[in-house]
Formats: C-alpha cells, sequence, structure tokens
C-alpha cells in the first residue's frame, strides 16, 4: 500500500472536520476524492501531508508512519502536496517558483531535466520564465503549481482542486497534463468538487461528505449510483 | 567640480556603511518579521573583535573582519535561539512586538557582559588599515573608508547573488514570501530562521569593525548604529532589500551634500526633515508595498 489512512481526525480549533477517515491508496492508483465544498477535503489533505497535526488516527506511507512528522520531511520522501489556491511565491519568478521544487537534495541535482519536462508539458511557462508569479495569469499560475509539484521526485502526488476558478479551455491543458503525470507517477490523490473532468483519470473514486468518505467505487460504478449522479454529475450526465 | 567629487565619494563611503548595518535587519523582518534589536549589540561586538584582535593579538585585518563575521554569526544564531525560536507559531501573540522586546532584551544582556569584561572606557581601535589618498584636487579619501566602502560593497553583493543564485538563498525568500509552501517544497523552516539571524548579525559584525576603527569599541557603541539602521529600514520600505539600499545611499547622499555645501551641523537637522516629509507622503517608506514588502 503506498498510502494508508486510518480513522483520521482532524480540525481547527475545537471543531472537527475530518472524522475518522479510512482511505486505502495502492502502488500507481489515482484516487480522487469528490464532494460539496466545506465538507473537509481539504483539511484531509492538510493533515496527511502535517500541515495541520491529526486530533486522533494515523497516516502511513510507503510503509512509514508520517502523522507525526513535520511537512518539510515528506517531501524528500516523495510525497508532494499541491496545495488548493496554487500557494505560489509572488515575488520569485516562474523558474524560480519550478526550481524551489526541486529543494530535497535528490531532486536539485536533476533540476535542469526536470526543469525541460515541466516547459514541455506547459510551453506557457517557458515563455513566462523570467517573469514574477504575481504577474500571471489564473490559469498560468495553475500550471506553476503544477509544475513546482513536478520538479520533486514525487511518489504520491496529493492535488488538491486543479480545475478550481480556471476557464473551461486552461483546465483541459491542466487535465491533459495531470493524465500523462498520473500515468508516469506511482500515486495520485486528487480532489474535485464534482466528476466533470475525472472521468478519464480516475482508477477508484470516493464520495466524501461532512468529513467521511460515504461511498467508494469506480467513475463508472457510481455514475450509476442514482443519489451521487444527482449530486455530483451536474451537465456531464 | 571637488565639490562634486566630495558629495559623491562621501555617499559612496556613507550609503555602504549604512547599508551594511541595515541590510541584516531588512533580512531578518523580511522572513520573521522581527525587528531585532540585537543588530547594535552585534556592532557593538563587532568593534571589540576588532579592537582585541588588531591592538592585542596583532593579527592582519582581513582575519579580524573573518573573525568578527564568525563570533557575530554564531552571537546571531544564539540570539535568536533564545529569543525568538521559542515565541515561532505560538497563536495569540503579537510576534512583532513581543520579539522587539525579547531582542532587546538579549542586547542589553549582551552589552552588560560587554561591559564585565571591558569596562565602560572607549578603546581605540586602529585603523583597518592607514593612510589617505588625494582622488581629485585635495579630496582626500583614506584607504581605510575605501577598504570600508569595498568591502560593505561587496558582501552586500554577495549577499544579493547568494539569494538570488543559491539553493538556501532561493529558499530564504521562499520562506519568506510563503511559508507554508515553503515546506511543503521540503524546506526545513526550523534551522532556516536561526541561519538568516546569524547572516544578518555577522554583516553587521563585519560593519562594526570598521565602526569601531572610525569611532572607538565601547559597551554602547551600537546604540547609535541600531538607530541609524532602523531609520535606514523604515525609511526604505520595512522588508525591502532593494528599499534598503536605496535609503542607505539617500541618506549618504543628502548627508554629504548638506555637510559639503551647507556646513556638517546642519546634514542632521536636514536628513531628518527630508525623512519626515518622505515618510508623512510615503508612509511605506521608498520601496515598501503596504504589507507585502517581503525580500
Ligand atoms: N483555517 C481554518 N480555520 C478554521 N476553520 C477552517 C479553516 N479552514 C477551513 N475551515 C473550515 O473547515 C471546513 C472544511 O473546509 P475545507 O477542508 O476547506 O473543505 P473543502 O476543501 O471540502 O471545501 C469548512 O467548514 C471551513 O469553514
Ligand atoms: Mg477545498
Amino acid at each position: 500500500m503506498l498510502l494508508s489512512v486510518r480513522g483520521l481526525t482532524a480540525g481547527y480549533e475545537e471543531t472537527c472536520v475530518v472524522r475518522g477517515v479510512d482511505l486505502d491508496l495502492r502502488e500507481s492508483e489515482t484516487f480522487v476524492l469528490v464532494g460539496p465544498n466545506g465538507h473537509g477535503k481539504t483539511t484531509l489533505l492538510r493533515a496527511i501531508s502535517g500541515l495541520l497535526r491529526p486530533q486522533a488516527g494515523e497516516v502511513w506511507f510507503d510503509g512509514r508512519r508520517i502523522d507525526q512528522m513535520r511537512t518539510e520531511e515528506l517531501a524528500p520522501l516523495g510525497l508532494v502536496h499541491i496545495p488548493q489556491g496554487d500557494h505560489l511565491f509572488p515575488d520569485l519568478t516562474v523558474e524560480e517558483n519550478l526550481l524551489m521544487g526541486a529543494f530535497p537534495r535528490a531532486s536539485w541535482r536533476g533540476r535542469r531535466q526536470r526543469l525541460d519536462r515541466v516547459y514541455a508539458l506547459f510551453p506557457r511557462l517557458a515563455d513566462r520564465r523570467r517573469q514574477r508569479a504575481r504577474t500571471l495569469s489564473g490559469g498560468e499560475r495553475r500550471q506553476v503549481a503544477l509544475g513546482r509539484g513536478l520538479m520533486q521526485e514525487a511518489r504520491l502526488l496529493l492535488v488538491d482542486e486543479p480545475s478550481l476558478g480556471l476557464a473551461p479551455v486552461i483546465v483541459d491543458v491542466v487535465y491533459d497534463a495531470l493524465k500523462q503525470i498520473a500515468a508516469e507517477l506511482t500515486g495520485v490523490l486528487l480532489v474535485e468538487e464534482n466528476f466533470a473532468h475525472i472521468g478519464e483519470i480516475a482508477d477508484r473514486v470516493g464520495v466524501f461528505e461532512m468529513g467521511r468518505i460515504v461511498r467508494e467505487g469506480s467513475a463508472a460504478e457510481l455514475a450509476a449510483d442514482r443519489m451521487v449522479a444527482e449530486s455530483y454529475l451536474g451537465g456531464i450526465a | 567640480m571637488t565639490d562634486l567629487v566630495a558629495i559623491l565619494i562621501s555617499t559612496i563611503v556613507l550609503g555602504s556603511i549604512y547599508g551594511l548595518v541595515a541590510i541584516g535587519m531588512t533580512l531578518i523582518y523580511g522572513i520573521l518579521r522581527v525587528l531585532d534589536m540585537s543588530q547594535g549589540s552585534m556592532v557593538m561586538a563587532g568593534g571589540f573583535v576588532g579592537w582585541g584582535l588588531l591592538v592585542s593579538a596583532g593579527t592582519s585585518p582581513l582575519l579580524a573582519l573573518a573573525a568578527a563575521f564568525a563570533i557575530a554569526f554564531l552571537l546571531g544564531v544564539a540570539t535568536q535561539l533564545v529569543s525568538v525560536q521559542p515565541l515561532l507559531g505560538r497563536s495569540g501573540i503579537d510576534f512583532e512586538m513581543i520579539t522587539f522586546i525579547t531582542t532587546f532584551a538579549v542586547a542589553m544582556v549582551i552589552q552588560n557582559v560587554a561591559l564585565e569584561i571591558f569596562g565602560p572606557r572607549q578603546r581605540d581601535v586602529p585603523p583597518v588599515i592607514g593612510g589617505t589618498v588625494d582622488v581629485y584636487r585635495g579630496v582626500n579619501i583614506s584607504y581605510q573608508s575605501i577598504l570600508m566602502a569595498a568591502v560593505s560593497i561587496g558582501l552586500m553583493l554577495m549577499l544579493g547573488i547568494f539569494l538570488t543564485r543559491s539553493r538556501y538563498g532561493m529558499a530564504i525568500r521562499a520562506v519568506a514570501q510563503d511559508i507554508s509552501a515553503a515546506r511543503l517544497m521540503g524546506v526545513p523552516i526550523r534551522w532556516m530562521f536561526p541561519l538568516v539571524m546569524g547572516l544578518a548579525s555577522a554583516l553587521a559584525g563585519v560593519a562594526g569593525v570598521f565602526l569601531g576603527a572610525q569611532l572607538f569599541a565601547s559597551p554602547n557603541a551600537g546604540d547609535l548604529p541600531l538607530l541609524e539602521a532602523l531609520i535606514v529600514v523604515i525609511f526604505g520600505g520595512l522588508g525591502s532589500l532593494p528599499g534598503t539600499i536605496y535609503a542607505a545611499y539617500a541618506i549618504g547622499l543628502i548627508q554629504s551634500t548638506v555637510s559639503v555645501l551647507i556646513a556638517t551641523t546642519w546634514s542632521l537637522p536636514i536628513l531628518y526633515a527630508v525623512i519626515l516629509v518622505v515618510l508623512v507622503l510615503r508612509p511605506h517608506g521608498l520601496a515598501g508595498r503596504p504589507s507585502e514588502a517581503r525580500l
């Protein structure tokens, strides 16, 4: 198992947002969590990557227990979290942002080849390499955020709502890249609000409501489920 | 023409040393959001290192500068570990205000330790190197001033290259701009903070050797440089490195111009009048952007 989450509970101050999540992600699998806004998907990812200390439960990554480790210790192990809202370094250039993605020593050595690969995946970024991140458009920022996540030697990629706030054309660019990435990587845990873009990429899908995974199956199985279909398929049903 | 040359030379010398004293303060504020009141003690410590090595031990100037760098670096790391690190990430406190006081407390301790060891007497520090040169029709400049400007500019350039070109320098800027994203990249933030405060203090320590030679070494020799650094840093725009450099040379230019064209006694009143007007018109300083000036 690449990632095992057991009874994970997390939240802010007194409030508990993630309520006992169990989740297993196999080697070279892409698992997609779908659920409405504000139900705790982002909080779950933050608890996995250590940005938020879990209140209870365990997280195992690659045979190692990581729920008491610090966030900055996880990237060198190959657990890479691309956060919701990009979190770029606004006054670093595009290229510097990408290079920061290769900060762990093992990745730093191969940074030039990785940079070339990211530029091949997102040619737009090559044109903008000397531009400060704060001057980019929303779609370009998202591409930098994804590219930066690919600069590390990732074994598991956590991606939080990569389509959020993007024009449909850009969403296609982003998902074309994600498909390539998912095919190469050992594991991807992806979060989205609905099924709109994930049909082709998801090996398994979990429906996340009120801090729990309430249903699990292949995209096709869930699409056949009436309740799920009504809530999440929207226009594409 | 001679006036112009005199102003130019004096601006470069003054601006460079102001910059060297103040730039560490900006670096620390930019990454840690701490207005480090212990920077004056680093200047003072550098002065005593200079005095000790140049006078008593008779070591070479270069070695004295390197020793001041190293000792102030360690002192800065220790100061950070005692007065800032324990407060990081605590919720519900006014971090900027508390660290303003805790770093000041450390400065007082360092100053009084120096008083115990060296006594209150002012010690003469010899020029790092002696002699003067006539640059242009009677405009003189001491080798000491040339070296001071050269070392200051050199160190500031090296800091710039470190911050923009190296892996850890880039990480320092990343931490200043988005700390949780920097953690996600694997940046070990826990010891980036002591590293930054050590580096900043080391620069102040080197400045201290030169300032000690201009004036003298004494336990309160850091008080005036601390105040001057605060003024440069706020005039430039808190947290902005380019702003700090502009401010340092702008202040040097104003002081030099007034000294040469009017009279030295007028240089401070006019300088502070200009600073007052600029800050009232541009409260964020020369380069500061509202609340986001970060390295
Ligand atoms: N930093 C925070 N402090 C307090 N509450 C938060 C914080 N971030 C999110 N929340 C709350 O936690 C809940 C879940 O949020 P989130 O994990 O962002 O959901 P999702 O990603 O599914 O939209 C929401 O009710 C939100 O208001
Ligand atoms: Mg979210």
